[in-house]
């Protein structure tokens, strides 16, 4: 446990939507392995006293008021996105659909 | 304070001393102001502490507070530096990263926003590792920055030019954010002191998000009393984090105590394969504080040693989650492509080699099949560290253990080898999954003259007992008042 093959790695990448190099493939799949190997050892551990121990928040979460509040001016966050139609009011991205 | 120079203008004043020097009439914010971008202009070439130094926005700040001072401003005129992952309206915000090189947000992050109600003014953005992931700086997409106490070494990491700039007496304040030791880490290896709050007590509204369940902003500071100031400050109930605590503000006396019968529990077990610089610092600073009148007591924190897989599961998980925003729609770096769907692709592919490490583990350690077995197996085990602490503090008022297990690497020494970097952080990674405060707090210089750091950890909410220890520490040594000598 865990030894990771070039596929594996290629699979997680396409999964966190990451293009990788051959070359970062080929280093991953050796770096990989031996992160999640020494991570494995909380495996080992007794965790029956702590079961679902996730749902142990650190602080209470609260709920606010559902009242209208005026969000970021929308010319202003426009100017930091790429290729955004100002004009328009748009974010925009290339063609989804369709080649 | 040398020279004849104005207490307030010369490096290496504290904040309480420009803030009175001002008050007083004897400087001016304005004075203040361009003594520190000529000392950062001076000393940063060699350190790197800088990615963005604000000169126009820093005098104007400045020329406005001299012109209708506020009267009881807790920060009035003093220069302040934040790492370069808290969000500055208008001002760069980069993160470290190619991704958000040319980034400016739209809104100032709440601990700004508090910064500027308070008088600070703030003088630049500081050098981090990419996305606040690393112990060292060394994986800033802009390059490392180098330690003052020795340019060869690392100032560690993530927040290393918060750090360094506190360090090198550029500025008397600093924010940095600590997730697993981030503020802590560095502030050792640099000799500053370094205060990473109770989760929820500090807004992380505007703090762009690495672990959202451990990340909370923290200051470095030289002097105790400094950091009580900023913590003050900068906490708070904010309805943009809805973890923040309503819990009272700690006082900015809170450094000001006795610690006569403060029980100080050590978890002996965990010392194992420190350096012995660290060893014998850390021993010689239980020997200050048991002169002073403080108990040390034996803690065992059975789980601890498991703190650093547990966190490196956890901490990725909610990074890849986090990170999943860099699409190339919104904001940041987009890369040419043909449909939706190869541009996410392309577009990701600028993340560093760190950043794209972790992310892949923690996509890996959420994906089907493997989610129980590592996130919510280490979700349990978080768990069992926490209450470890909560048995312990019933035996000792704190825990104290070394900030960090060596003094500062070399650069270049860890960077091929992400385990042994991950090792840095073994002392502080278990206060961020206990949602603990922890105090990083200078005990002089080991045999190779670099800096060692006291990490003390409390009882949520209760950071007034840490920087009481840290007053008594900074009272009966000469430790704060270190420099380093090349500046």
């Amino acid at each position: 446990m865990p030894s990771l093959t070039a596929s594996d790695v290629r699979r997680i990448a396409a999964l966190a939507r990451l293009d990788l190099n051959d070359g970062e493939v080929e280093r991953f799949a050796i770096e990989l392995a031996a992160i999640l190997e020494y991570a494995a050892q909380v495996q080992r551990v007794d965790t029956t006293a702590a079961r679902g121990g996730s749902a142990e928040p650190l602080s209470e979460p609260r709920m606010r008021a559902d009242a209208p509040a005026p969000s970021l001016p929308r010319d202003r966050v426009l100017e930091n996105a790429p290729g955004a139609d100002a004009a328009a009011g748009f974010f925009t991205v290339p063609r989804v659909l369709g080649s | 304070m040398t020279g004849g120079r104005t207490p307030g203008d010369a490096p290496f004043s504290s904040a309480c001393e420009i803030r009175a020097a001002i008050a007083s009439g004897r400087t001016s914010a304005s004075e203040v102001c361009r003594s520190t971008l000529d000392a950062i202009d001076r000393a940063d070439p060699a350190l790197h502490a800088f990615l963005f130094v604000d000169r126009e926005g820093a005098l104007a700040r400045a020329a406005e507070l001299d012109r209708r001072t506020p009267a009881d401003a807790p920060l009035l005129g003093v220069p302040v530096a934040l790492k370069d992952n808290i969000c500055t309206r208008g001002v760069p915000t980069t993160a470290g990263s190619r991704l958000l090189e040319h980034y400016r947000p739209v809104y100032d992050a709440t601990v700004v926003s508090r910064l500027h109600a308070a008088g600070a003014v703030i003088v630049g953005k500081t050098n981090l590792d990419e996305f606040a992931m690393g112990s060292s700086t060394e994986h800033s997409a802009f390059g490392p920055t180098f330690n003052p106490w020795s340019r060869d070494r690392v100032p560690g990491g993530s927040s290393g030019g918060s750090a360094a700039a506190v360090a090198a007496g550029l500025v008397p304040i600093a924010l940095g954010s600590d997730t697993g030791g981030s503020v802590r880490q560095p502030a050792a290896l640099c000799g500053v002191l370094g205060l990473k709050p109770t989760y929820g007590r500090v807004s992380r509204y505007g703090l762009i998000a690495f672990a959202s369940s451990l990340d909370q902003i923290a200051p470095f500071t030289r002097t105790t009393e400094d950091a009580a100031l900023v913590l003050n400050v900068i906490t708070g109930a904010d309805p943009g984090d809805a973890t923040t605590s309503r819990e009272p503000a700690v006082d900015r006396r809170a450094g000001v105590g006795s610690v006569a019968g403060v029980r100080i529990g050590v978890p002996r077990h965990l010392l194992d394969g420190i350096e012995e610089d660290v060893r014998a610092r850390f021993e010689a600073s239980l020997g200050e504080l048991t002169s002073a009148g403080a108990t040390i007591v034996d803690v065992e924190l059975r789980h601890a040693p498991l703190a650093v897989p547990v966190y490196y599961l956890v901490a990725n998980a909610e990074a890849s989650s986090n990170l999943a925003r860099y699409d190339g729609v919104r904001y940041g770096f987009r890369a040419e492509a043909s449909s939706v769907g190869d541009m996410y692709h392309k577009t990701r592919a600028a993340f560093g080699a760190e950043v794209k490490r972790r992310i892949m583990i923690g996509t890996y350690v959420l994906s089907a099949g493997y989610s129980e077995a590592f996130y919510l197996k280490a979700q349990d085990v978080r768990s069992l560290i926490r209450r470890d602490y909560a048995a312990a503090f019933a035996s000792a008022d704190v825990i104290a253990t070394p900030t960090s297990p060596t003094t500062a690497f070399r650069i270049g020494e860890r960077i091929d080898d992400p385990l042994q970097m991950y090792l840095s952080d073994v002392f502080t990674v278990p206060a961020n999954l206990a949602g603990l405060p922890a105090i990083t707090i200078p005990c002089g210089e080991g045999a190779s003259g670099l800096p060692v750091g006291l990490q003390l950890t409390g009882r949520a909410f209760e950071e007034s007992m840490l920087l009481r220890i840290a007053g008594a520490v900074e009272a009966r040594t000469d430790w704060l008042s270190h420099r380093p000598p090349a500046v």
